[in-house]
């Protein structure tokens, strides 16, 4: 099955973060495809590639190697520019760009998944 | 780092996902407007999506359920809160080819609202009216 998801809250604050990445990681274990992930208001916050947690998951990093296994990622550009988020504040394999990519990926999913609050 | 592309928009409207019928998406109102970006933040993914319904790639509806009633009450200001009124946008979202609202008749009950406090034409549904609604679509987006 192709799967969308969509996040909506930032790292290590909300559940919703975490939650989407175990989603993920569990629907490939299945063989699923996911068609994109789309992260939006602070769920742009997710692609800061300084998180530094002594010790701890390192979110942004994460989120990056499902970039590399060629998983589309996607920031909202408009709330990156709201919040901050240059490219060069970014993760690897994450690309900053607009909603019209949210509406592809739920175009071309047969599941669209949303986490937030 | 990879191709990091600055268009007002990406993505290209009705681009490779066009084939097969539209999608039918709903936004889900759930937040009052004001105490978090939620609301605004649907609205901004309405008229993305309005783009995309004039191409026939998607098929749009929004809903208004719980707080989210609120957010197309009449006689706000915002003013005083340095922020866009939300309820402005709403009456001119079928200028965007988003013309399908409905609230959910228990959230309107629940907060002493009637049709006559909002400011768009909306259709009311029961819960099962609402969870049919629900049912019916591809995608649920909630805000």
């Amino acid at each position: 099955m192709k799967i969308g998801v969509m996040v909506q809250e930032g790292p290590y604050q909300h559940q919703a973060s975490d939650s989407a990445w175990e989603f993920v990681q569990a629907a490939l274990a299945r063989g699923h495809e996911i068609v994109g992930v789309f992260f939006y208001t602070d769920g742009v916050y997710n692609v800061n590639r300084f998180m530094n947690p002594p010790g701890e998951r390192v979110i942004g990093k994460r989120w990056s190697e499902l970039g590399a296994r060629g998983i589309p990622l996607v920031a909202c550009v408009t709330d990156s520019t709201y919040r901050g988020i240059t490219p060069e504040i970014a993760v690897p394999n994450v690309k900053i760009s607009g909603l019209g990519n949210l509406a592809e990926f739920i175009q071309v999913a047969d599941r669209f998944v949303t986490f937030g609050d | 780092m990879e191709a990091v592309e600055f268009s007002e928009h990406g993505g290209h409207v009705g681009g490779t996902g066009a084939a097969g019928p539209p999608k039918k998406v709903l936004v889900l109102m759930r937040k009052a407007p004001y105490g978090s970006l939620y609301n605004w933040e649907g609205l901004q993914v309405l008229l993305i999506m309005g783009a995309y319904k004039m191409q026939g790639a998607v098929d749009v509806a929004v809903a208004f359920v719980d707080d989210g009633v609120f957010a197309i009450t009449q006689g706000q200001d915002s003013t005083l809160l340095g922020v866009k009124p939300t309820a402005k946008t709403y009456p001119a979202l079928p200028d965007f080819e988003i013309d399908r609202f409905y609230v959910d008749e228990q959230s309107l009950a629940d907060r002493n609202l009637t049709l006559d406090d909002l400011v768009i034409k909306v259709e009311v549904l029961d819960a099962a009216g609402m969870a049919r609604l629900l049912g019916e679509q591809d995608a649920v987006l909630p805000f």
